[in-house]
């Protein structure tokens, strides 16, 4: 039998206060980095706006100069022109921010292209054009969603644990999300649509994770404490769930880190963040969620 | 174990009743790219029962369209249900396969055509903004007289009065010289033409008031007897059409109920020459005829006559469309009526005869493409109210189908890892954890295909969040089997209590999933809501699988031995 973690008796508890510490530090630094880098690079799903992704039959590079200043001339601001990959694969992708509602951005562009570069030809490879009303809406039902999904957790391990429990395995959702957000932040990787699917994606994965934990906990204090203290307990129940925390971790790593490398550029972004999400949410178990616990319990005795 | 015999036969119905309904799925998919075309437009119906792949995966286009009421004249009810009709009819005219038309609230319109090639051509149609209208187009002659009265007020002349001769003759002089022109051009190649003509006016300014601007007559040249401008000039020309000077000059003379209109198709008089132009139109302002009074409008091939062979529109109309109609074609015989969309004329066909009984039929040098387009243009209508485009989204196919393969091949190596894994840990339990996780993505798949559901890349966050529970479930229940078995109980008592001590953290880590994707499916929109559908249909099945079906393998496989493979 081929066993990873037998009978490990870590004190998880023991560096709480400096994992605390570490993930407050993280999520200040992306803070800072956010303010310098001038706020999320938030794709126009959001922020409305039209990103074209083009490749062209022939060299492009001696005309991006052109392709601004066509595209600046149009009046919505100067676009966002970045290459795609190796320089020979004549493929850029350009992004207008400022769109006012009802305007056909992205025949504009094609136009300007048409006429400022004569002689060589595109193909449109993808168009995303979202009008202001519909980026804000996006974002605010995704926010909404949110509020509601994480009132509905708190119900549920009230019901089934302890109002407690409830607090303590939401505050590290709110964790996990900042810190993929801090990454996202700090690499100025681009927020997407498909973005908020791995953030649920996350959510689900990190209360799956401590809701396992917290179960073992609320089995081994069923007949109370009996002489044991609460850190006790609490990492025994950690440690006894180990193994399977461990395995679940890195069984759900193979798919995703496969997705990140294999996968096409549409999905690296969202597998990167799944792939993050997966490891602090399984991190925030141990060092957050259960550590809010053992507060709560020092404050407001949970367990006799 | 109890019933164990019917335990089985209901995982083996389970699994006969996944496999019948991806069976249409695994067939529709295993064919060639163009079966799979004539599937798509030939038997739609048979699209309803497959698990169809979302825009972001296979390439399509996503556009939202929005009612702008503000141009509205009163707050119309049924608007957003003739919008829907008419953008229906325009988007099946396209013929592509499996279009999705939805209503959203009360002003949008959400429309996606997978697959689809051409999206600046599906755009053009659907987000035609005007309505259809038919306009008496003026006579060369009038349209002479405005042009030169557009010249002379550009070129900061006096302007005749409207009945004089002058006027005339300098506008047939003037078009003698241009069509001169184009001849020198269609004979002696454009470039050098060009600089002649150029130097020959700048010789010969001064005293001629046309020729001293210059400009504007230069840029409107002669075809026949139409009017063309160079596709590049045309942005110019419109900018001096469009000048107050020039619309008060066109007022004053008695020509302020007319207007100038672009052709839709640019037109290369010059063989071997590069150069485009489009054709431009003097018509009456107030239309004769709106689009609503068609009926029907049909491409067809001309059976009889001169015109034997060659593509025609046929027309039918209303009954009031047809007297008009009557009357419009009995005032005006040999003149042209334009058909306009959206302020551009896509045809201008000489009335022949009156028309009566409201059937009308268009000839001319079309190409059967061309005449479909127009019988579209002319089916589809007027569009009751105005619609901007308030969302589009375009995966071209090549990026779709890189997007398919790259995906599938990490799936297969992240799945490869996971059963490499599970077989060195946990042996032939291993494998009973594989058959369990497998069953439970063909239940997914499954229901989604039975439903016609769209798989999208957030879909594929979802499963692979699925894959983790469900791996989770069984890894819980094996490890606690483990513990206890550590603990020095027999195989029997450990895999029952390693089950019945997983269950609540099963349970409940799942149902807090499940109330989640509830929330979401009920609260989400767009990705959230495709993310939400497969969660709550995954964890349902993921508690059938971990908790009757593993246990069920489990127990036969070990149940009678005092060793387990774990």
């Amino acid at each position: 039998m081929l066993q990873i973690f037998k009978n490990t008796k870590y004190n998880f508890l023991g560096y709480s206060k400096l994992a605390i510490g570490l993930s407050l530090a993280f999520i200040g630094a992306s803070i800072l980095m956010l303010i310098m880098n001038g706020g999320f690079n938030m794709s126009v799903d959001f922020a409305g706006g039209t990103t074209m992704q083009m490749k062209f039959e022939q060299p492009v590079r001696d005309q991006l100069p052109a392709i601004r200043a066509g595209i600046n001339e149009l009046g919505f601001g100067q676009p966002e022109i970045k290459t795609i990959g190796l320089a020979d694969n004549n493929e850029i992708q350009i992004t207008v921010r400022n769109q006012p509602e009802g305007v056909d951005m992205e025949g504009a562009i094609r136009t300007v292209l048409e006429s400022s570069l004569a002689g060589n030809s595109f193909t449109v490879l993808r168009t995303e054009s979202v009008g202001p009303k519909i980026g804000g809406e996006l974002t605010r039902d995704a926010v909404i969603a949110s509020i509601f999904a994480l009132l509905a957790i708190l119900l549920y391990v009230s019901i089934r644990f302890k109002p407690s429990f409830a607090v303590a395995s939401v505050i590290p959702l709110f964790h996990d999300v900042l810190i993929t957000l801090g990454i996202f932040a700090i690499f100025r990787l681009e927020l997407t649509l498909p973005f908020v699917a791995a953030v649920l994606t996350i959510i689900g994965y990190s209360l799956n994770d401590t809701i396992v934990v917290f179960d073992r906990l609320r089995e081994n204090v069923k007949n109370g404490l009996r002489g044991r203290t609460f850190r006790e307990v609490a990492n025994g129940s950690i440690n006894q769930t180990l193994s399977r925390t461990i395995i679940t971790t890195v069984t759900s790593l193979f798919s995703l880190v496969a997705l990140y490398v294999l996968g096409s550029d549409a999905i690296k972004d969202f597998a990167l963040a799944l792939t993050i999400g997966v490891v602090v949410g399984t991190y925030s178990t141990p060092f957050i969620a259960v550590p809010i616990l053992e507060w709560w319990n020092k404050k407001w005795p949970i367990i006799k | 174990m109890k019933n164990a015999g019917f335990r089985f036969g209901i995982v083996l119905a389970v699994l006969a009743l996944t496999v019948w309904l991806l069976v249409p799925s695994i067939q529709f998919y295993s064919k060639s790219e163009a079966e799979q075309e004539n599937i798509r437009r030939d038997t739609p119906h048979k699209l309803k029962r497959i698990l169809n792949l979302g825009l972001d995966l296979q390439g399509g286009m996503r556009l939202v369209l929005e009612i702008d009421r503000s141009k509205l004249d009163s707050d119309d009810k049924d608007v957003i249900d003739r919008a829907y009709a008419i953008i229906e009819n325009r988007i099946n005219q396209l013929g592509v396969a499996e279009p999705i038309l939805q209503k959203q609230g009360r002003d949008r319109i959400i429309v996606e055509l997978p697959g689809i090639k051409d999206e600046k051509v599906a755009k053009e149609v659907i987000g035609k903004t005007a309505q259809l209208e038919f306009n008496l187009v003026r006579d060369d002659a009038t349209r002479e007289r405005a042009l030169s009265i557009i010249e002379t007020t550009v070129s900061g002349g006096k302007v005749e009065d409207s009945d004089s001769e002058g006027a005339k003759d300098k506008a047939a002089e003037d078009k003698e010289k241009a069509e001169a022109e184009l001849a020198d051009k269609l004979f002696s190649g454009s470039e050098a033409a060009e600089a002649e003509k150029k130097d020959k006016e700048g010789g010969d300014g001064g005293s001629d008031p046309f020729a001293s601007a210059g400009t504007f007559r230069t840029m409107v040249q002669y075809y026949g007897d139409m009017s063309i401008v160079k596709t590049e000039d045309v942005r110019r020309v419109s900018e001096f059409l469009r000048r107050d000077d020039v619309r008060r000059a066109l007022d004053r003379a008695g020509l302020g109920g007319n207007s100038f209109l672009w052709g839709n198709e640019p037109v290369t008089p010059e063989r071997g020459s590069a150069a485009t132009y489009k054709y431009l139109y003097y018509v009456k302002s107030a239309p004769e005829m709106k689009g609503d009074v068609i009926k029907n409008a049909m491409a067809n091939i001309d059976q009889g006559g001169m015109n034997a062979g060659k593509a025609k529109v046929d027309m039918e109309l209303n009954a009031a469309g047809a007297r008009r109609f009557a009357t419009v074609t009995a005032h005006n015989v040999q003149k042209c009526l334009a058909i306009v969309l959206d302020s551009t004329v896509y045809s201008a066909p000489r009335i022949q005869a009156k028309i009566s009984g409201g059937r009308a039929e268009i000839t001319g040098s079309f190409t059967m493409e061309e005449a479909k387009a127009l019988s579209i243009i002319l089916r589809a209508g007027a569009l009751p109210a105005p619609v901007n485009i308030i969302e589009e989204r375009t995966v071209g196919p090549s990026l779709g189908q890189d997007a398919i393969e790259k995906g599938i091949l990490s799936m297969i190596i992240g799945t490869a890892l996971i059963i490499l894994f599970m077989i060195v840990y946990y042996q032939i339990s291993g494998l009973i954890v594989l058959f369990a996780l497998f069953l439970n993505m063909l239940i997914v798949l499954a229901t989604m295909a039975a439903f016609g559901a769209t798989l999208t890349l957030p879909g594929i966050a979802g499963l692979i969040l699925l894959i983790s529970m469900g791996t989770d479930a069984n890894v819980l229940i094996f490890e606690r089997i483990r513990e206890e078995l550590a603990q020095g109980r027999t195989v029997r008592s450990a895999i029952e209590q390693g089950y019945q001590n997983a269950l609540s953290a099963i349970i409940d880590a799942n149902l807090t999933s499940i109330v989640v994707g509830f929330i979401l499916m009920w609260k989400g929109t767009g990705p959230i809501r495709g993310f939400a559908v497969i969660l709550v249909i995954g964890i349902t099945a993921s508690l059938f699988t971990a908790l009757f079906v593993s246990k069920l393998l489990m127990t036969s496989a070990f149940h009678k031995r005092a060793k387990i493979s774990i």
